[in-house]
C-alpha cells in the first residue's frame, strides 16, 4: 500500500519533470508553472555536524553503569541530563531538541554507522557524502544523484542550495546539475543601487517576451523572468517576513533563518545544505561540546518552530548527521577520540517522533566502540523514498531498508 | 533552424562575405568573441581593413612578446609564492584580459574544461600552474602529445586519485576517464578495456610532486584492450587510445560545441569533415581551428548567438571589449559564484556549458557581477573612467551609445520592442557616471546579452 | 532649524566690543556639551605640513602624477580653485586669516547637536568669507532675509546645518536651539539658560594645567556621557573579541568611572605627537579585570632583550592566564563557546596540558613581543615572500620545573606538526638542541627537498623555524631559530620604564626594508588587485616605499601616574634626507 503510493508519487513527479522538458519548447511561462507546482512540494534541509559528534554525550544512556564508568570526567551528572525516559536523555545543552521531541517534531535514529568504519574525517565524510568507498570511482554525491532523478534546476530555481562560503559539500556534486553556494541572501537580489525605479525597468526590459520560444534566446528570456521574479519575491518576503521567534545569533542560526526566508519566498529549491564545524573534541571537551550542541539544538528548534508557524512545518524536513561518533571511553585530556556509530536526527512536522532503534549496546562494544545497527544509507533511503518520493536504489548504489521515522503520505 | 539543413560539404568551406552576410563590425565581433574573449572598437576597425581569412590567420598566429611572457611568469611566480590557491585564478584572468594571443588563451581554457582538474583537490598551486602551462604549450599542437603529457601530469593524477598505482591494485580511475572523457566518449570501450588499460599504467606514480615510473610496481604482463594485444607500458597504452578511430570525431564534436554552437547537437555528417581533417593532420589542433573559424558555417546564422556565454566569456568579455582592467580577485570570485571558478571545475567532466550555466541564482549573479564590475573603483576602461571612455569614442547621444555597445557586446540584436526603452536609459547618461552605469547594467541584464 | 522661533529675551550688546574679545569656544558653548575640541594654530599647522620636506618629496615622486589624475583629487582642486577665486588670494593665506582666532567644536547632549565655531583674525576677514562664499557661493542657498535671520544675523542654510556670521565668528550648527544658544552667548544676550561649558566643574578640572602651544586639545565629559544608556550599555557589555579585550579591557572599566578624558595633539617639526589622559583609580577596576593593570594599577612592562633589525617591540603587563580563566565573566556566550572550542583544540595541541592554567599560567604577566626583519643573507632556502620573524619573550614563574615541562611540550608539538604535516605533504621539521653558557635552546627547521635546498624562491613555510629558548627565568618562543637565539642570549635589555603598563616601538626604516624585500610580491599584488600594468604598479609601489622612508619611528606608551592613566604617542619623521 505504502509502496504503491510511493511509486505513484514518483511517477507523477517523473511525469512532471518530463513534461517540463517538452513544455519548455512551447509554453513561455513553463518555468512559473513548474515553480508554482514545486512550491507545494517537500523540502529537505541537511545539517552537517562536522568533526565527529560525540553521540554518547548527545543522546545519553544516563542510567547505564558502563556510561558512567567509561566517562569519569565527561559523564553528564544525572541531575543535569534532560531525561526523555528512564534510560535515555539529552545533553543539558540540547533543550532545543528536548522541546522539539516534546512537541512531536523530532525523531532520533540511534546507532547509525556503516561496516568497516573509517576513522579519518575526510574519508568518513566522503563515505557519508557519496555512499561509496575510496576504492570506488567517486564523482558525485548522494544528494546530487537524488536531484538528478527528481529533475529540475535548469533555467529555473536551482534544485539545491548550499548556504555558506566553504567548499561545496561532495554530497551535492552531480555530473549534470550545478548547485550554487551562497554566502548571503544578497546574492539572490538584483542589485540596482538604491534606485527602485531602475530595478523595475530592468525587470520589464529583461522580461519582455522574445520570439521563437524554443531557441536559446527564448530559454534565457524565460529564465531571466523567473530569476527576477524570484529576486522580487525574496525582496518582498525580506520586508514582510517575520520569524515567529528569534533565531539564535549564531552562524548556524542565521543560516537557517536565511533558509526559512528562501522557503517562505516560494523558491522551488528542494534541497538545502548547511554545516556547523568543530565537533572534533579531543581535549577539554565538555564546554566545547556543550556550546556546539546548544548552537545546533537552538537553531534547529527555532527553524522548525518558525516554519511550522508559517504553515510550512509539514513541507520541510531537517536531517542532522555527523561523519562518526566518538569512542566510548574518554581520553586523558578530558576529551574523546574518533569513534564509530552515532545518532542522527530528523526534525519537522511529518516525523514519527521518538527514538528509532535502540541505543547501541554498551555491554557489547566492538574494540571499545559502539556497534552500529542501522546503516546511514537506511536513513537516506527513508528520506529519499518516504520524504522526497524518489527511488533510492540508484542514488544509494544499493538497496537499503528504510527506517520508520516519517509519517507516510495518504 | 536544425542541423540537418546544413550541407556538410559546404559548411566547412572558407567563408566569403556577401551582401546578406557582410564582413562588418558584427561579423568581426562574432569572430573575436568566439576565437577569444572579445575585440575592442579599435580592433574591430582594424579587422575590417583585412580579409576575414586573414584575421583568422592572425588570431591563430598571434604571439606574446618575450617581455609579456616574462612579466606573466613573474606574476605567476608571485601568485604561487603565496601558497594561496585563490591567487592563480586572479593571475589567469589577468592573462585573459591582457594577452595579445587571445585564441591560444581561449583554447587553453577549452582544454582546462576538457582535462578538468580542480585545485580544491590538488591543493598545490605550483602543480596547478604547471598543468596550466602544459595545456597552453600544447593547446594548438598534437592532441596525442597532449594526452601523453597530461597522463603524466602530477596535478591530473592527484586529482584522479592515481598518484600511486600498484601492480596488485591497478587504479582504474585514470583508465576510465582517459577513454570516457578525454579521448573516446562513452560506449566506445568496455569495462574489460578499462581493467586492462589500468594495468598498463601500473608503476606510474607521483613522488615529491613529480612523475616517476616505478618499475617494481609495473605489471609487465600481456594486456589486451581496444583490439590491441601486447606487453604494453603506459606510453604505448596512451598511443593506442589516441590512435583509436573514435578520437577525431570525439574531439571535433567537443571543438564544435565550444567554438560553434551549444545546440542543436551537430549531425555525424557535419562533424565528419572536421574529424577527417584532424585525422589527416595527425590530430594537430591548429589546422582544424583554422577550418572552423574561417568556415561558412561559423559565420552563418547556425552559429551566431548559438551559445550561452560562459561566466568567463561574460565577465572577461565585457572588460576586454571595453578595453577594461579590474580587480582580478573580485572578478574571479564573481566568476566562481556564477559557476565558473577558474582552476576549480565542478567535476572531472568539466563545465557542461550551454543551458546548464543558467538558473535563477546564476542569472542574478551574472547581472550583479556586471554591476560590481562597472561600479568598482578598480575597474578602468583604457585606464580611464567609463564616462571618459564614452567621450573618447565620440559617442554623441543615447541612440549612438546603444548602437555602439550593441555592436560591440551583443551576438544577437536587441529585440526591437525594448530598444526605445533601452535608449531612454542612455538619455542624459553620457556625462553622468551613475546613469551610464545604470544603462550599461540594464543593457547587460537583457537576455540577448547572455548569448555569444 | 528655524532661529527666529525662539523668543527674544534681551537685546544684543554693542557689537564693536566683540572684535577685541579673547573668548574661546568653551566660553560660549552650553554646559551640557559632552565633547569639546579646540584648534588654535590651524594656519601654522597647515604651513608646517605643507612645507615639510616629506610633503615635498612625495609630490616630486613619479607615482604622485597618478594621484593627481584621480577623480577625488581633481574634485579637490576644483573646489580649492573656486575658493581662491572667491576669496581673492591663495588658499593657505586665506585659511590663515579665517582661522587665526581658532576653531572650536562641541557636541551637545541635550540637543544632540554639533556646533563648529571659527574665529577669524578680524571681522573684516570673516566678512569677505560671508559675502563671497556664503552669500554667492554654492555653500549657502539663496537667503531669504525676511525669514532666515536671527538677532538680525542672516542664516545660511547648508546641507544638514546652518551657518551664521557675527563679527569675526563663523558659527555652524545642525540644531537650531544649539545655534541660537551660541549666538546669544557671542552677542552676550541674557537668556534663561546661559550656563556655559567653561563654568562646568569637570571641564574646569581638566582644562587647568592644559599646556600652551598645542595644536589641538579635546575633552569628553564621561560622567555626562554615561547618562546615555546606550553608551553605558556598550561599556558594560561583555566583549565578543578577545583581542579588543586584551588591548582595552582595563581602560573600558576605568571609563565607567572616570569623570572625563582629555586628548592633545602637538605638531613639532620632528613629527606629530598625541596624548590621551583620564583620571584613574584601582577601586574602579573590578576583580575580573585585575589582570589588565595589575594590583593598584602598578603592573609595569618589562625591559626587553635586543635583537638586530627590530621592526616592532611591544612590552606589556598582562596576566593573560587570568584573563583566559575568567573568560566566563569577560566574554559573551558566543565567544565563550568559541573559546571553549579553542581550549579543546589547544589542549590537544599541548598534549593534554590545560592551556589556560598550565601553559599560560606558567608565565609571569610581564611579557614582550618582538618582530624583526629576516634578511636571509646567508640562509638557504630563502622563501619568495620574506615575512618578518616574531617572538614572545616571557619570564617563567618557576624556571626549574617549567623549563623541563615546556621543553617536553615543545617536542610534543613539533612531533604533532610533523604527523599532520606528513599527511598534508608539508616538509618535516628537524629538531636540534643548542646549549650555551647560561641557557639552552630547542630549535626546529624544515628540511627542504633536494631541489629546493638552494632555492631563493622557496615556499612560505621556509620563513619559519619554530624554536624555544631558556635562559634563567627568560623564556623565548620564536618563529625562527635565529631570533630565538638572539633573544635568549642577548645580554642587553631595553631599560624598563617606570609606571608604564605597555609600550610599542615601531621602526619604520626596518618596515621599508621588509617591504623592499618583497617588492616583487607587492607589485604583483598591485597588478592583480588594481588591474594595473606592470609599470603603473611599479610606480605605485615605489611611491609607497618613498612615503614609508619619510618616517623614522612610531612610539606608543600607556601608563599610570599621579592618579591619571596616560597614553602617549609620537611619530618621528626622518629629519635628514640627504644622507639617505
Amino acid at each position: 500500500m505504502m509502496n504503491s503510493m510511493n511509486r505513484r508519487g514518483f511517477l507523477a513527479r517523473a511525469g512532471l519533470s518530463s513534461a517540463v522538458v517538452t513544455l519548455s519548447h512551447m509554453t513561455p511561462s513553463f518555468l512559473q508553472a513548474a515553480a508554482a507546482e514545486r512550491r507545494s512540494e517537500r523540502i529537505l534541509v541537511v545539517l552537517e555536524m562536522a568533526g565527529g559528534n560525540d553521540g554518547l554525550n548527545t543522546v545519553i544512556p544516563w542510567k547505564h553503569d558502563v556510561y558512567r564508568s567509561s566517562r569519569p570526567k565527561l559523564a553528564i551528572p544525572d541531575s543535569k541530563v534532560l531525561p526523555v525516559d528512564r534510560e535515555l536523555g539529552f545533553h543539558p545543552a540540547l533543550q532545543g531538541f528536548a522541546d522539539l521531541l516534546e512537541a512531536g517534531k523530532l525523531a532520533v535514529v540511534q546507532g547509525v554507522g556503516y561496516d568497516n568504519p573509517n576513522r579519518s574525517h575526510f574519508e568518513s565524510m566522503d563515505i557519508w557524502h557519496t555512499c561509496q568507498r575510496k576504492e570506488e570511482s567517486r564523482t558525485d554525491g548522494w544528494l546530487g544523484r537524488a536531484m538528478e532523478s527528481t529533475g529540475g534546476g535548469q533555467g529555473g530555481d536551482p534544485a539545491g542550495l548550499h548556504l555558506g562560503g566553504d567548499k561545496q559539500p561532495f554530497a551535492l556534486m552531480s555530473r549534470t546539475l550545478r548547485v550554487p553556494s551562497i554566502r548571503s541572501l544578497d546574492q539572490f537580489k538584483l542589485k540596482g543601487g538604491t534606485d527602485e525605479d531602475f530595478v523595475r525597468r530592468v525587470r520589464v526590459l529583461a522580461g519582455e517576451v522574445r520570439d521563437g520560444g524554443d531557441d536559446l534566446l527564448g530559454f534565457v528570456q524565460q529564465s531571466t523572468s523567473a530569476a527576477i521574479d524570484a529576486s522580487q519575491r525574496l525582496e518582498a518576503t525580506g520586508k514582510t517576513y517575520q520569524p515567529s521567534l528569534p533565531y539564535p545569533d549564531t552562524d548556524l542560526g542565521q543560516k537557517l533563518k536565511s533558509v526559512a526566508q528562501l522557503i517562505t519566498s516560494g523558491l522551488s529549491t528542494g534541497v538545502y545544505y548547511v554545516q556547523i564545524d568543530g565537533f572534533d573534541t579531543h581535549a577539554q571537551q565538555s564546554e566545547a561540546h556543550a556550546g556546539l550542541l546548544r548552537q545546533t539544538g537552538d537553531a534547529v528548534y527555532a527553524f522548525t518552530t518558525d516554519l511550522a508557524s508559517h504553515g510550512l512545518g509539514d513541507r520541510v524536513l531537517t536531517m542532522c548527521f555527523s561523519e562518526f561518533g566518538r569512542r566510548v571511553a574518554e581520553n586523558a585530556s578530558e576529551g574523546t577520540d574518533h569513534g564509530t556509530a552515532g545518532p542522527m536526527f530528523l526534525a519537522g512536522g511529518q516525523v514519527k517522533p521518538g527514538f528509532v532503534g535502540r541505543h547501541p549496546d554498551l555491554t557489547r562494544l566492538q574494540d571499545g566502540d559502539l556497534p552500529h545497527h542501522t546503516d546511514f544509507r537506511q536513513v537516506y533511503a527513508t528520506v529519499l523514498e518516504r520524504w522526497l518520493e524518489c527511488p533510492s536504489e540508484s542514488v544509494l548504489k544499493g538497496k537499503f531498508q528504510p527506517v520508520d521515522a516519517i509519517v507516510q503520505a495518504g | 533552424m536544425s542541423g540537418q539543413a546544413i550541407d556538410p560539404e559546404l559548411a566547412w568551406r572558407p567563408w566569403e562575405p556577401s551582401t546578406e552576410t557582410p564582413w562588418d563590425r558584427r561579423s568581426a565581433a562574432h569572430l573575436f568573441r568566439r576565437a577569444g574573449f572579445g575585440a575592442t572598437s579599435k580592433e574591430l576597425d582594424e579587422a575590417l581593413e583585412k580579409h576575414p581569412q586573414e584575421v583568422v590567420e592572425s588570431l591563430l598566429n598571434a604571439t606574446e612578446s618575450d617581455e609579456y611572457q616574462e612579466q606573466s611568469d613573474r606574476l605567476a611566480a608571485a601568485a604561487v609564492a603565496t601558497g594561496n590557491l585563490k591567487q592563480l585564478p586572479a593571475w589567469w584572468s589577468y592573462r585573459m584580459l591582457t594577452t595579445p594571443a587571445q585564441l591560444l588563451e581561449k583554447t587553453t581554457l577549452f582544454w582546462h574544461g576538457h582535462f578538468a582538474t580542480s585545485a580544491a583537490k590538488v591543493e598545490d598551486a605550483r602543480l596547478v600552474l604547471t598543468q596550466n602551462r602544459l595545456l597552453r604549450s600544447h593547446a594548438f599542437g598534437s592532441f596525442g602529445k597532449l594526452v601523453l603529457e597530461i597522463s603524466r601530469d602530477p596535478a591530473m593524477l592527484i586529482y584522479l586519485d592515481s598518484a600511486t598505482n600498484r601492480k596488485l591494485h591497478p587504479n582504474e580511475n585514470y583508465a576510465r576517464e582517459i577513454m570516457e572523457l578525454f579521448c573516446l566518449g562513452e560506449g566506445r570501450y568496455t569495462e574489460q578495456d578499462i581493467r586492462e588499460l589500468a594495468r598498463c599504467f601500473t608503476g606510474w606514480e607521483i613522488r615529491r610532486e613529480k612523475f616517476r615510473f616505478n618499475s617494481y610496481q609495473h605489471d609487465s604482463g600481456a594486456k589486451s584492450f581496444l583490439g590491441h594485444e601486447g606487453r604494453f607500458g603506459g606510453e604505448e597504452a596512451v598511443a593506442i587510445v589516441v590512435s583509436n578511430e573514435a578520437v577525431p570525431e570525439f574531439i571535433a564534436g567537443k571543438l564544435y560545441r565550444f567554438f560553434v554552437a551549444d545546440e542543436p547537437a551537430p549531425s555525424k555528417e557535419i562533424i565528419a569533415p572536421l574529424a577527417k581533417a584532424l585525422r589527416e593532420s595527425e590530430l594537430r589542433i591548429q589546422p582544424v581551428l583554422k577550418t572552423i573559424l574561417g568556415s561558412q558555417l561559423f559565420f552563418s546564422a547556425q552559429a551566431r548567438g548559438r551559445k550561452v556565454r560562459s561566466p568567463v566569456e561574460l565577465g572577461i568579455g565585457l572588460l576586454r571589449c571595453l578595453n577594461g582592467s579590474a580587480n582580478t580577485f573580485e572578478l574571479t570570485t564573481d566568476l566562481e559564484e556564477v559557476g565558473q571558478g577558474l582552476f576549480f571545475p565542478p567535476s572531472v567532466k568539466g563545465w557542461d556549458g550551454g543551458r546548464t550555466w543558467i538558473n535563477s541564482s546564476t542569472l542574478l549573479g551574472r547581472s550583479n557581477m556586471v554591476r560590481r564590475l562597472l561600479t568598482s573603483e578598480q575597474t578602468r576602461f583604457a585606464e580611464k573612467s567609463i564616462v571618459e571612455y564614452v567621450e573618447e569614442h565620440r559617442i554623441r547621444d543615447a541612440g549612438g551609445a546603444l548602437d555602439f555597445f550593441e555592436t560591440l557586446l551583443f551576438a544577437v540584436p536587441i529585440r526591437s520592442s525594448v530598444r526605445s526603452d533601452m535608449q531612454q536609459l542612455f538619455e542624459g547618461s553620457l556625462s553622468n557616471r551613475d546613469k551610464l552605469i545604470n544603462a550599461l547594467h540594464a543593457l547587460c541584464t537583457l537576455p540577448e546579452f547572455q548569448l555569444a | 532649524m528655524d532661529f527666529i522661533a525662539s523668543p527674544v529675551l534681551g537685546a544684543p550688546q554693542d557689537a564693536g566690543a566683540l572684535s577685541s574679545d579673547d573668548r574661546t569656544g568653551a566660553d560660549v558653548f552650553p554646559a551640557s556639551s559632552v565633547f569639546y575640541a579646540e584648534m588654535t594654530r590651524v594656519s601654522g599647522d597647515i604651513t608646517t605640513v605643507l612645507n615639510h620636506p616629506v610633503a615635498e618629496r612625495v609630490v616630486q615622486h613619479a607615482g604622485w602624477a597618478k594621484v593627481e589624475e584621480s577623480q577625488p583629487w581633481k574634485n579637490f582642486i576644483a573646489g580649492r580653485t573656486f575658493f581662491e577665486l572667491q576669496m581673492g588670494g591663495p588658499w593657505d593665506k586665506v585659511v590663515d586669516g579665517l582661522t587665526a582666532g581658532g576653531v572650536y567644536i562641541a557636541y551637545d547632549r541635550q540637543t544632540d547637536g554639533l556646533v563648529i565655531l571659527v574665529k577669524a583674525a578680524s571681522p573684516e576677514a570673516m566678512e569677505v568669507f560671508r559675502s563671497k562664499v556664503l552669500e554667492l557661493g554654492r555653500l549657502g542657498k539663496k537667503v531669504d532675509p525676511e525669514k532666515d535671520s536671527y538677532r538680525d544675523l542672516a542664516i545660511y542654510r547648508l546641507d544638514n546645518a546652518a551657518a551664521v556670521v557675527s563679527g569675526p565668528w563663523l558659527l555652524i550648527s545642525n540644531k537650531p536651539e544649539l545655534g541660537r544658544f551660541v549666538v546669544d552667548r557671542l552677542l552676550k544676550v541674557e537668556t534663561e539658560q546661559s550656563e556655559v561649558l567653561a563654568s562646568n566643574e569637570t571641564f574646569r578640572a581638566a582644562a587647568t594645567g592644559k599646556p600652551k602651544e598645542l595644536s589641538a586639545w579635546a575633552w569628553a565629559g564621561l560622567a555626562s556621557l554615561r547618562e546615555d544608556e546606550k553608551f553605558l550599555e556598550g561599556l558594560n557589555n561583555k566583549s565578543e573579541n578577545p583581542l579588543a579585550e586584551l588591548l582595552v579591557g582595563g581602560l573600558q572599566s576605568n571609563v565607567l568611572h572616570a569623570p572625563y578624558v582629555t586628548a592633545e595633539i602637538r605638531l613639532p617639526e620632528t613629527g606629530p605627537e598625541f596624548s590621551v589622559a583620564m583620571p584613574a583609580s584601582s577601586d574602579w577596576i573590578p576583580e575580573e579585570r585585575q589582570w589588565y593593570f595589575g594590583p593598584e594599577l602598578s603592573g609595569a612592562a618589562p625591559g626587553l632583550p635586543e635583537a638586530p633589525e627590530t621592526l616592532l617591540a611591544i612590552g606589556t603587563w598582562r596576566d593573560v592566564s587570568e584573563m583566559w580563566l575568567r573568560a566566563g565573566d569577560l566574554f559573551d556566550e558566543q565567544m565563550n563557546d568559541q573559546l571553549a572550542n579553542a581550549d579543546s583544540t589547544l589542549t590537544t595541541l599541548f598534549a593534554g596540558k590545560d592551556f589556560g592554567e598550565d601553559i599560560l599560567g606558567s608565565f609571569e604577566p610581564q611579557m614582550g613581543i618582538i618582530v624583526t626583519r629576516q634578511s636571509f643573507e646567508d640562509v638557504l632556502p630563502a622563501p619568495a615572500i620574506r615575512l618578518p620573524a616574531f617572538a614572545f619573550v616571557m619570564e617563567l614563574r618557576d624556571p626549574e620545573t617549567m623549563t623541563r615541562e615546556l621543553r617536553r611540550t615543545f617536542q610534543n608539538m613539533i612531533g604533532f606538526f610533523n604527523v599532520v604535516g606528513a599527511m598534508e605533504g608539508r616538509p618535516q621539521l628537524e629538531m636540534d638542541i643548542d646549549k650555551f653558557e647560561n641557557g639552552e635552546m630547542l630549535t626546529s627547521a624544515y628540511v627542504p627537498e633536494d631541489d629546493v635546498a638552494k632555492s631563493t624562491s622557496a615556499d612560505l613555510i621556509f620563513n619559519f623555524s619554530p624554536s624555544i629558548g631558556f635562559s634563567g627565568k627568560r623564556c623565548v618562543i620564536a618563529s625562527t631559530r635565529s631570533l630565538a637565539s638572539a633573544l635568549t642570549q642577548s645580554r642587553t635589555t631595553t631599560p624598563a620604564i617606570d609606571q608604564v603598563n605597555s609600550y610599542v616601538s615601531f621602526q619604520v626604516p626596518v618596515l621599508r626594508d621588509v617591504l623592499n624585500d618583497n617588492r616583487e610580491q607587492l607589485i604583483s599584488q598591485n597588478m592583480l588587485e588594481q588591474g594595473n600594468s606592470r609599470s603603473t604598479a611599479e610606480d605605485q609601489i615605489s611611491l609607497l616605499l618613498e612615503v614609508v622612508s619619510c618616517f623614522r619611528d612610531v612610539a606608543l606608551k600607556m601608563g599610570h601616574s599621579d592618579g591619571m592613566i596616560r597614553i602617549d604617542g609620537e611619530i618621528h619623521i626622518e629629519q635628514d634626507f640627504e644622507s639617505k
